[in-house]
C-alpha cells in the first residue's frame, strides 16, 4: 500500500510542500500565525485556480502563457467596470465573458489555426498586456471598490477566504470531470496520442479549444478574486504567474509531452510553489532573486521531464 | 540555382519566382514611403540615421537568433542576454575598474557560456528549445535587475563610452558593423559548406544525423554564439545610453521573433537569411518610429506589434507549415 501511493504523481508535491511547510514552521516563528496563513490561502487560492486551466492545457499536450495577461486584464477591467458604475454582478458577469474572449482567441489561434503553442499565446500575453495597460491609469489605484465586491475577497467562512472554498470547489468539480466523465478522460486520450485520438473519431481540435476557453475563464475568476482582495486595482497583477502555474502543474504530476497530470497534482504543485514565495518573503530576499530561482526551477522541472520522456520513449523503441 | 538548393528548396526547384521570401523588402519600402509622405521630419538624413543607430544595436540579438531558427530552434533569451550585456560590462567597469575593451569581451564570454548551457540542455535531452531559453529569459532578467538596482543610476565615465560614438564616411560605427556583418553572413550562408549546413539540418534533422553532421554540436555553437552577440549588442546598447539600464533589451525577443519572421524565416526551420533579418529588425523600429510620431500610446504600439507577429507565424504556418 505505502508503495502503490509513492508511486502515484500527487506524491512529489505532497511530500514537498509538507517538508517545506515542515522546515518554514521550525525556522520562522511567524509562519503558523493567522496573518501569515491568511496571506498563504490568498496566493495559493488564485493561483491554483489558473493552474487547473493550465493543466487542462497540459494534459492535452499544450501550454498557455497568457494567463498572467488574462489575470491582469481581468483585474484592471472590474476597476474599470466599477467606474462605470456597474454592480458587483455586472462587474463578475463581464469580466469572466472577457476572460473567456480572451480564452477563446488562444484556443482560436492554435486549435484553428495551428499556431504553435507556445508563440501564439506569448503573442496574446504581449497583446494582453497592452491591452490591459491602455486601461490603466494612475487614479484607478485609489478608487475603492464596492462593500459586496471587496467581501468576496475579503469575506470568511469557517476561517478561510470564499476564494479558497471556490478553488476546493472547482478542484473537486474538475478532479471529477476529469477522472470520471468520459468527456475527460477524451483529453487524456488526446494528450497521450493525438493521431490515434483522432483515428477513433475524437475532434481533437474541438477539445483544445475548449480547454483554451477555459483556462481564458478561470485565469479571469482568478483575477476578480485576486483584485477583490487586494480592494483596488494594480498594474502588477499576473506578473510571472504563468511560469509559476506552469512549474506547478509539472511537479504536480504534467508534462510538457500531454496525456498526463491531475487537478489534485496541479492543487499541491501551487502549494508547494506558494510556500517557496512564502519562504522568500519571511526571509525577506529579493523579490528579483525569486525570479531567478523560479528561472532555474523552470529550467530544472524541464530537464527532469524531458529526461523521463526521453526514457519513456527509449523503453517503447521509439527512438 | 545548384548553389542555392539549400536555402528555399521547394520554391526554387519549381523554377517559380519567389516573391513571398522578399516581401519584408515591400513592405519596408512601402512603410518607408509612407511615413516619408506623410511625416514633416522623417525623411531627413538625422532621422534615418538615427532609426539605423537604433537597428545596428538589437541586430546583433537576432543573428544568433537567425542562425538557430534556421536550424529550427527558437531562442528567446535574447532579450535577456542582450540586457546582461550591459549589466555585465557595468559590473566589471563599476566594481572590477575594468576598461571597456576588456569588460566587453568579458561580459560576452560569460554571456556565451550561460548559451553554452542552454545548447547542451537542449540538445542533450531533445528539449523544446522555447520552454528552456524561458526559463533562462526569466532567470537572467532577474539578476540583471539586481544588478543593475546595485549600480543605482551610475554613469559611465566619458572615457569608456567614447568610442560608440566614432563615425566613418560620417555614419556611426555600428553601422557598418551591422551592414558588415550581415553581409559576410549572408555570403557565408549561401556559400560555405559550414553554414549551409544549418539549413540541412532544419530542412531535415535525422537525416544530417545519417550523413554524419554533428547536427547538436552545432547546435550547441550556434546557441553560444548566439548568446555572445546578443551581449555584444547590449554592451553597445549601454555604452550608448552611458549608464546600465534595465529597459536594455526588454521584450526586445518579440520584436527579433517579428523581424525573423517576416524576414522570410520559418519556425518550422529550413529557412531564413541574415540580410532579411536585418531587414526585418529595421522594419521593426521603422514601424515603431513612425508609431511614436503618429503619437500612438506604447501600450497601443505593443497590441499592434504583438498581432503583427501572430499574423506573420499564421502566414508561416500557411505556408511552411506540415499539413495535418
Amino acid at each position: 500500500m505505502p508503495g502503490k501511493l509513492a508511486r502515484k504523481s500527487e506524491f512529489v508535491p505532497l511530500v514537498l510542500s509538507l517538508a517545506l511547510a515542515a522546515a518554514l514552521s521550525a525556522a520562522s516563528g511567524v509562519f503558523w500565525t493567522s496573518a501569515n496563513l491568511n496571506s498563504l490561502q490568498a496566493s495559493i487560492a488564485p493561483t491554483a485556480i489558473m493552474a487547473f486551466g493550465m493543466m487542462l492545457c497540459l494534459i492535452c499536450g499544450y501550454f498557455d502563457l497568457s494567463i498572467g495577461s488574462i489575470m491582469l486584464l481581468a483585474g484592471l477591467l472590474s476597476g474599470k467596470f466599477n467606474d462605470w458604475g456597474l454592480s458587483t454582478p455586472a462587474i463578475v458577469l463581464f469580466v469572466l465573458l472577457a476572460g473567456l474572449a480572451v480564452g477563446c482567441l488562444n484556443g482560436f489561434l492554435v486549435a484553428v489555426l495551428g499556431i504553435n503553442a507556445l508563440i501564439a499565446t506569448i503573442g496574446v500575453q504581449y497583446i494582453g498586456y497592452g491591452f490591459a495597460m491602455t486601461l490603466w491609469d494612475r487614479n484607478m489605484q485609489h478608487r475603492k471598490f464596492p462593500g459586496d465586491f471587496i467581501a468576496m475577497g475579503d469575506g470568511q467562512f469557517l476561517g478561510m477566504y470564499y476564494m479558497t472554498w471556490v478553488m476546493l470547489a472547482i478542484l473537486v468539480g474538475l478532479g471529477f470531470f476529469l477522472k470520471y466523465t468520459l468527456s475527460g478522460r477524451r483529453l487524456y486520450y488526446v494528450g497521450g496520442n493525438r493521431e490515434a485520438s483522432r483515428l477513433i473519431g475524437f475532434n481533437d481540435r474541438r477539445i483544445v479549444f475548449l480547454c483554451y476557453a477555459a483556462t481564458g475563464l478561470l485565469a479571469a475568476l482568478a483575477g476578480v478574486l485576486a483584485v477583490a482582495r487586494i480592494q483596488s486595482p494594480t498594474q502588477y497583477m499576473g506578473g510571472g504567474v504563468h511560469m509559476t502555474c506552469m512549474i506547478a502543474c509539472v511537479i504536480g504530476g504534467g508534462s510538457f509531452a500531454g496525456g498526463k497530470g491531475s487537478a489534485l497534482g496541479a492543487a499541491l504543485g501551487v502549494t508547494f510553489m506558494s510556500l517557496l514565495t512564502n519562504m522568500f518573503n519571511l526571509l525577506e530576499m529579493n523579490t528579483q532573486l525569486q525570479n531567478v530561482v523560479v528561472g532555474l526551477t523552470l529550467i530544472a522541472v524541464i530537464v527532469v521531464d524531458g529526461y523521463l520522456n526521453l526514457k519513456k520513449m527509449r523503453a517503447m523503441g521509439m527512438i | 540555382m545548384t548553389a542555392n538548393t539549400g536555402r528555399t528548396l521547394a520554391v526554387r526547384e519549381k523554377g517559380k519566382i519567389n516573391l513571398g521570401s522578399w516581401l519584408i523588402l515591400f513592405l519596408t519600402a512601402a512603410l518607408f514611403v509612407f511615413l516619408a509622405l506623410t511625416r514633416k521630419n522623417f525623411y531627413t538624413y538625422s532621422n534615418i540615421h538615427s532609426i539605423l543607430y537604433e537597428v545596428s544595436f538589437s541586430f546583433f540579438a537576432a543573428v544568433g537568433f537567425t542562425l538557430l531558427i534556421i536550424m529550427g530552434e527558437l531562442d528567446l533569451s535574447v532579450g535577456s542576454l542582450f540586457g546582461l550585456g550591459g549589466a555585465l560590462m557595468g559590473l566589471f567597469i563599476f566594481n572590477h575598474r575594468l576598461p571597456v575593451e576588456a569588460a566587453i569581451p568579458l561580459a560576452m564570454a560569460l554571456a556565451a557560456v550561460i548559451g553554452f548551457a542552454a545548447g547542451l540542455l537542449v540538445t542533450a535531452f531533445r528539449l523544446n528549445s522555447m520552454m528552456v531559453t524561458i526559463g533562462v529569459m526569466m532567470a537572467v532578467k532577474g539578476y540583471n535587475w539586481i544588478q543593475i538596482q546595485k549600480f543605482g543610476g551610475r554613469q559611465i565615465p566619458r572615457a569608456q563610452w567614447n568610442f560608440i560614438t566614432v563615425e566613418l564616411f560620417g555614419v556611426k560605427w555600428t553601422i557598418l558593423a551591422m551592414l558588415a556583418t550581415a553581409l559576410l553572413f549572408e555570403i557565408f550562408l549561401a556559400g560555405s559548406r559550414h553554414l549551409k549546413q544549418l539549413y540541412y539540418i532544419g530542412d531535415n534533422f535525422s537525416t544530417t544525423i545519417l550523413y554524419g553532421l554533428n547536427a547538436n554540436l552545432v547546435k550547441v555553437l550556434c546557441f553560444t554564439v548566439s548568446a555572445a552577440l546578443s551581449a555584444f549588442g547590449g554592451a553597445l546598447m549601454t555604452c550608448r545610453l552611458k549608464h546600465p539600464h534595465v529597459t536594455v533589451g526588454a521584450n526586445l525577443e518579440i520584436g527579433v521573433i517579428t523581424a525573423a519572421v517576416i524576414g522570410g524565416a520559418s519556425i518550422f526551420g529550413g529557412r531564413g537569411s541574415m540580410f532579411r533579418t536585418m531587414l526585418g529588425v529595421f522594419f521593426v523600429f521603422l514601424l515603431q518610429n513612425g508609431m511614436t510620431s503618429y503619437d500612438i500610446n506604447s501600450y497601443v504600439q505593443q497590441i499592434i506589434l504583438g498581432s503583427i507577429l501572430i499574423l506573420a507565424i499564421y502566414l508561416d504556418v500557411r505556408i511552411n507549415g506540415k499539413r495535418t
